[in-house]
């Protein structure tokens, strides 16, 4: 029988070993390719990381966003929405900066992200970006982000168990 | 292939107690489930696998429905559930959903058997008596408690029912300090606090084991089997009878029949290859929207509009759960060191619920109220995590401004949550149907589901949600909101094929066989004409142990069926 008390022991176990990252489901990028070379930026800006908060680049969250793309559970729509979303974003700075979004000053960029919050696709392209960083930061390990539990110690956040022993996905 | 004495569509909680009791009775059974059979072992708490990409239901660009809804100028919206995600499925699986509920288990209380004659009727509701009176249930849900396996603790408050044992068979679960804070509230606001009784075992019982308090709960599998799913509690002892086989993975698309006998089932596996099945007795528990489909869907020359619809009642009066939900926020900033860590004690039940206003007088009226239960949000993280995404202006916030909202959210607040339930009342404008303009993968029509909610309903709702207010003010608490809408949630549901006494009114007779039809049956929870003020899991299984009764009863006396 499993009782709690051994399930405890077992997750008092597994807290003192943090699992380490297994690129089973995230899938490593070019980083200096399009869209993720401007989504990497954006990532950067919605979420900097800094004090006692992981980074994105720790988190490996543009990793976990190339495992996004491969992700069968996720509409075709909504993948081609995210590589379009930094396509018209960088069309917009090229109009009104004359450069990629990645290339702006941190106060360009800002500039940007007000104007884009307030357009609907702009939005929603941020929310979706937004969505799947939180499951980068706050996903078990084994999905290849989260690394060493950072966004989990961050937020004092205790996972349930058992916990994954691979993606399911 | 194999001659079955029942052949049972569907695997959840109207399914198992039909397997259980009838394998156990010497009779041949064979359970045909769509989805998976998962185990304890195959049971993590995955947020992403479970709550952000559903593994547990089907895709919807292989399996949907189309959702229609009403505009304001009483015209019809129509969207697929591949087009905009609206999703009813609720977990395809040996077991069905009832492997992912929360497992509050309340009964339905007699007065909830007669709505009609206890309050009169309800203008655009199609509201009636049960054929039933609570007393015949009564033995059912006390089977239940004993045999699922129910913890709690009987009190004392002006609507508990009758019961036929004093208490609960098991104690309740671990409960959360900030439980001693709610009765103290209560007791102050002059209410009766509640204990929740539980589908979850305390420990070790019934050949299961007890509740690890993974604080993952809802939505999840159980990995110790504490939890009251239909196979960890009762298709596991089925099958260890020898008698029943379960097949999963397959799906039934069509069940035949002549004027007064469905025939065979006929199902396709996942390789896609269509095979047939042959029984005395068929019992469809696929859930509401499902079942409903499939006798659409068998329609014939007997019965060209479907399968107990020989009076147009098939799909009619759906109904879900009224009601919505609410919260309020404790903020660290105003307890002390002790209260902190009380409430931030994790994997404990908060176990309570209010039922002071199950039935209520206002303004010289008198209404059918409903069950409030509280407990904390769910501590999925990332669904925590996307509630701070907005500010109060409904602005978007990134950057550190965002990250801040984060670490008062997960380090320095928690969030207390209120759900109430109350009344669907039935009408003519919610019910079932099938779009024979859309297929799903295997080439059959989609269920269609046209939604309703009656005014009265949110009336109600709210009433109920402003007592649920006021505790959660008196407990401390910051932020307080509700949310009582018609949106329906997809995993209270019921109604569609109705029983009653009158074959003109209701598609089942009062042991849920369909009229006309000597050897078909429907226990989930379809049969329901009204759904009572509390979650349905508990009435569905005890009436589905009350359908395996008569099965039994008309075999008994007609024994050479096959």
């Amino acid at each position: 029988m499993i009782t709690r008390r051994s399930l405890l022991l077992g997750g008092a176990a597994l807290l003192l070993l943090p699992v380490e990252s297994s690129a089973d489901y995230a899938r490593p990028v070019t980083i200096l390719k399009e869209p993720y070379q401007t989504i990497a930026t954006v990532q950067r800006d919605l979420f900097p990381g800094g004090g006692t908060a992981p980074s994105p680049q720790l988190l490996k969250a543009i990793d976990y966003l190339g495992g996004v793309m491969h992700d069968d559970y996720i509409d075709d729509d909504d993948k081609r929405f995210l590589a379009n979303g930094a396509l018209w974003l960088n069309e917009y700075t090229g109009k009104e900066f004359g450069s990629a979004y990645y290339r702006l000053t941190p106060s360009q960029r800002e500039e940007v992200l007000q104007w884009l919050s307030g357009t609907p696709w702009g939005e929603s392209w941020l929310w979706s970006l937004i969505s799947y960083l939180f499951e980068a930061l706050l996903c078990d390990p084994v999905y290849g982000a989260n690394t060493h539990e950072a966004g989990w110690h961050w937020l004092g956040h205790e996972p349930g168990y058992p916990r994954p022993k691979a993606a399911l996905i | 292939m194999k001659q079955y004495d029942i052949c049972i569509i569907g695997s959840g909680a109207g399914a198992a107690p039909v397997a259980y009791e009838l394998s156990r009775a010497g009779y041949s059974v064979l359970v045909l489930e769509k989805g998976p059979y998962l185990t304890e072992k195959d049971f993590t708490k995955d947020e992403i696998a479970v709550s952000r990409r559903s593994i547990y239901t089907p895709r919807l660009k292989d399996e949907q429905h189309v959702v229609e809804t009403y505009n304001s100028d009483g015209s019809i919206d129509r969207v697929t559930a591949a087009e905009s995600g609206w999703n009813f499925w609720n977990g395809s699986m040996v077991g069905g959903s009832s492997n992912l509920m929360s497992g509050y288990f309340h009964r339905m209380k007699p007065v909830d058997f007669k709505l009609r004659s206890t309050f009169g009727a309800i203008e655009g509701a199609n509201v009636v008596d049960w054929p039933i009176t609570y007393e015949e249930m009564e033995p059912y849900f006390t089977k239940v408690e004993q045999v699922v396996g129910v913890s709690g603790r009987v009190v004392e408050h002006p609507f508990q029912e009758q019961r036929s044992t004093r208490d609960f068979p098991f104690p309740p679960t671990w409960e959360q300090p900030i439980s001693g804070w709610f009765d103290a509230a209560c007791e102050a606001l002059g209410y009766h606090s509640i204990p929740t009784p539980r589908a979850v075992l305390p420990y070790d019982a019934l050949g299961r084991s007890g509740c690890s308090y993974s604080n993952f709960c809802g939505s999840y599998g159980c990995a110790t089997g504490a939890k009251g799913n239909a196979r960890a509690a009762l298709l596991e002892k089925a099958k260890a009878t020898g008698r029943c086989d379960i097949l999963p993975d397959v799906f039934v698309y069509r069940l035949d029949a002549d004027r007064h006998h469905v025939t065979a089932a006929h199902y396709f596996d996942a390789d896609g290859n269509s095979h047939t099945v042959t029984a005395g007795t068929f019992v469809v528990a696929a859930q509401a929207i499902e079942s409903v489909r499939l006798l659409f869907n068998s329609r014939n020359k007997y019965y060209p509009d479907g399968l107990g619809n020989a009076n147009g009642q098939l799909g009619k009066n759906l109904i879900f759960s009224a009601g919505g939900s609410g919260q309020g926020r404790f903020e660290f900033s105003r307890l002390n060191e002790r209260q902190r860590f009380e409430l931030m004690t994790r994997g404990a039940f908060v176990n309570r619920s209010l039922q002071d206003w199950y039935v209520y007088h206002r303004e010289g009226r008198t209404y059918k109220g409903g069950t409030i239960d509280f407990l904390f949000e769910h501590a999925n993280p990332v669904s925590r995590a996307m509630r701070e995404l907005y500010d109060d202006d409904g602005n978007l916030v990134w950057g550190s401004r965002l990250q801040k909202r984060l670490e008062h959210a997960f380090k320095a607040s928690r969030v207390f949550v209120f759900e109430v339930f109350n009344d669907w009342l039935p009408t003519d404008n919610c019910f079932i149907g099938v779009d024979e303009g859309v297929r799903d993968k295997w080439g059959m029509p989609v269920g269609k589901i046209r939604l309703y909610g009656h005014p009265h309903d949110l009336e109600v709702g709210a009433f109920l949600a402003g007592k649920a207010e006021n505790v959660l003010r008196q407990m401390g608490a910051v932020e307080i909101q509700s949310d009582i809408s018609s949106a329906p949630p997809p995993n209270l549901v019921a109604g569609g094929c109705r029983f009653g006494k009158d074959p003109k009114a209701s598609v089942l007779d009062p042991s849920c066989k369909v009229h006309g039809i000597d050897n078909l049956y429907v226990s989930d929870g379809s049969f329901m004409p009204t759904g009572g003020s509390v979650p349905y899991t508990w009435t569905i299984y005890a009436n589905a142990f009350r359908v395996a009764d008569a099965i039994k009863a008309a075999l008994k006396a007609k024994p050479n069926r096959l």
